[in-house]
């Protein structure tokens, strides 16, 4: 057997169907900035995905390494503090590991800047995380974005919502002062179908604002196309040749990321 | 179900109101503007307009209010988005009532903001951008002290950005005693290239985000 396909059956196995993409926005690309969101997840042993998306601040020099490496501290440390199957067992942990997740990302961003002899606010960006399981979901969020997902009824609820500062862009990063006090952390028990994180690119075309109340014609078409789409290659080819496309940037200039996981069982 | 569901055919977006970036002009127009001075101006406003509507989207979200000031203080034209902005002809007569002026723009400011909340209609930061070639002059100091007490208190809130600029003649230090920014001195009558970059400005804010004040690039149009 190849290993290609060894792979795909590994893939297989995996509970949690994810995709995600994350494209340059057009008002990047006219000013040449490289797309500053990051995107990461994994699945751990015990069947749980760890989602992160975050979203780079366009006015910060370094924000693209602000979000690379705040999404991947943020989901170390939780891979690390979950491997015992009692932490995930323990709804009040929910919020410590949560806070301490963002700490620990908070704390890189920060070594980094003095690394690089920058300011922490070179490398501002948002960070969204989830924690998911077959019945539980835990999400934490700095700044604006949003953790979305169905349950049972495949009724689209949001979890955490953008941060509702009173200007439309003066948003929370992990590097501003205040971001700690402003971590939304959120927790639900019950059936979890299928989620969503996007960054702030895609909030005003997926959420009713200011309510930021899911708008259901975004999601169900999307999860219908996600479950009947073959292979996921094709599926990421799809999805970011959609994000790129006019209907989509004309309403939406910024880096567009999103990270779609539904359940497989 | 349908085999090839097609992303951009099956999508449907959510209906927001398109968000709002609110500008007033608050401009000078006491006797001693009139002639070369009031001219320049009025050519500055078309040239603000042309500008804005080249931008899609800051022809959508930026909404520009001009209120000028002489012994009167006229709300000369009311909030409307870039694409229908009628730069209005401007004269110049009478003394310089900036103190009743600055409390007028933030009064609108205030009204504008409790519209969209009221709508759900998104903002930022609404900007205030002043021009005099004086001081106030006519006024009640008394009027004057709580304008400027009023404006340090709304920087101080994040409520507004208030921005200066004198023309020559204007008393700079007397200004930089009303307003929190720094004023900037035009060179010579150059409100084309100062209105160019307004225009950029607010189309930068109108693309931006940001946890801080809009760091603006160092104006070619004047000194500070």
């Amino acid at each position: 057997m190849s290993l290609l396909r060894l792979v795909k059956r590994a893939l297989a196995t995996q509970p949690w169907a994810v995709l995600a993409a994350a494209v340059r926005g057009k008002s990047h690309e006219k000013t040449g900035q490289p797309c500053q969101d990051a995107v990461a997840w994994r699945q751990t042993r015990q069947g749980l995905l760890l989602g992160a998306v975050a979203d780079g601040a366009g006015s910060a020099r370094l924000s693209e390494v602000g979000s690379e490496l705040a999404a991947r501290h943020a989901l170390d440390h939780l891979e690390t503090a979950l491997a015992d199957p009692a932490t995930w067992q323990d709804a009040a942990q929910a919020r410590t590991r949560l806070r301490a997740a963002f700490e620990t990302a908070r704390a890189a961003l920060a070594a980094e800047a003095q690394k690089r002899q920058a300011r922490p606010a070179d490398l501002a960006t948002t960070l969204l995380v989830c924690v998911a399981g077959a019945d539980r979901l835990w999400a934490a969020q700095v700044g604006d974005g949003a953790v979305v997902f169905a349950g049972a009824d495949g009724a689209w609820q949001a979890l955490t919502r953008p941060a509702a500062g009173e200007y439309l862009n003066e948003t929370v990063f992990l590097t501003s002062d205040a971001a700690l006090e402003r971590l939304q952390i959120e927790t639900r028990a019950g059936p979890v179908r299928e989620l969503a994180l996007f960054s702030d690119g895609l909030q005003m075309l997926a959420l009713k604002m200011p309510e930021a109340t899911p708008h259901a014609p975004f999601f169900q078409p999307l999860f219908a196309w996600f479950r009947q789409v073959p292979d996921p290659e094709t599926a990421r080819a799809e999805l970011e040749a959609w994000l790129r496309s006019p209907r989509v940037t004309d309403r939406a200039e910024d880096d567009l990321t999103l990270l779609l996981a539904r359940r497989r069982d | 179900m349908p085999d090839n569901i097609k992303l951009e055919d099956a999508i449907e977006f959510a209906e927001n109101p398109e968000p709002r970036c609110p500008c007033v002009l608050l401009l000078d127009t006491s006797g001693s503007m009139s002639g070369e001075p009031i001219a320049a101006l009025n050519q500055g406003l078309q040239v603000f307009k042309e500008q804005l509507v080249k931008d899609p989207m800051a022809c959508r979200r930026v909404e520009v209010a001009v209120v000028t000031f002489d012994n009167e203080i006229k709300l000369a034209h009311d909030f409307t988005t870039a694409e229908r902005f009628e730069p209005p002809r401007l004269t110049a007569q009478g003394q310089t009532f900036m103190g009743g002026a600055i409390h007028k723009a933030l009064d609108m400011i205030q009204a504008r903001k409790q519209q969209y909340r009221a709508n759900g209609v998104a903002y930022y930061r609404p900007w205030v951008f002043m021009i005099t070639d004086g001081e106030p002059q006519g006024e009640p100091e008394s009027i004057v002290e709580a304008a400027a007490q009023r404006l340090k208190n709304d920087e101080a809130a994040k409520r507004v950005a208030f921005f200066a600029v004198g023309v020559e003649g204007a008393n700079m230090e007397r200004l930089a005693q009303i307003v929190v920014r720094t004023p900037v001195k035009l060179k010579g009558l150059n409100f084309t290239e100062m209105f160019v970059w307004l225009s950029r400005s607010m189309e930068s804010v109108a693309h931006s985000r940001t946890d801080e004040q809009v760091a603006l690039p160092p104006p070619g149009w004047g000194t500070v």
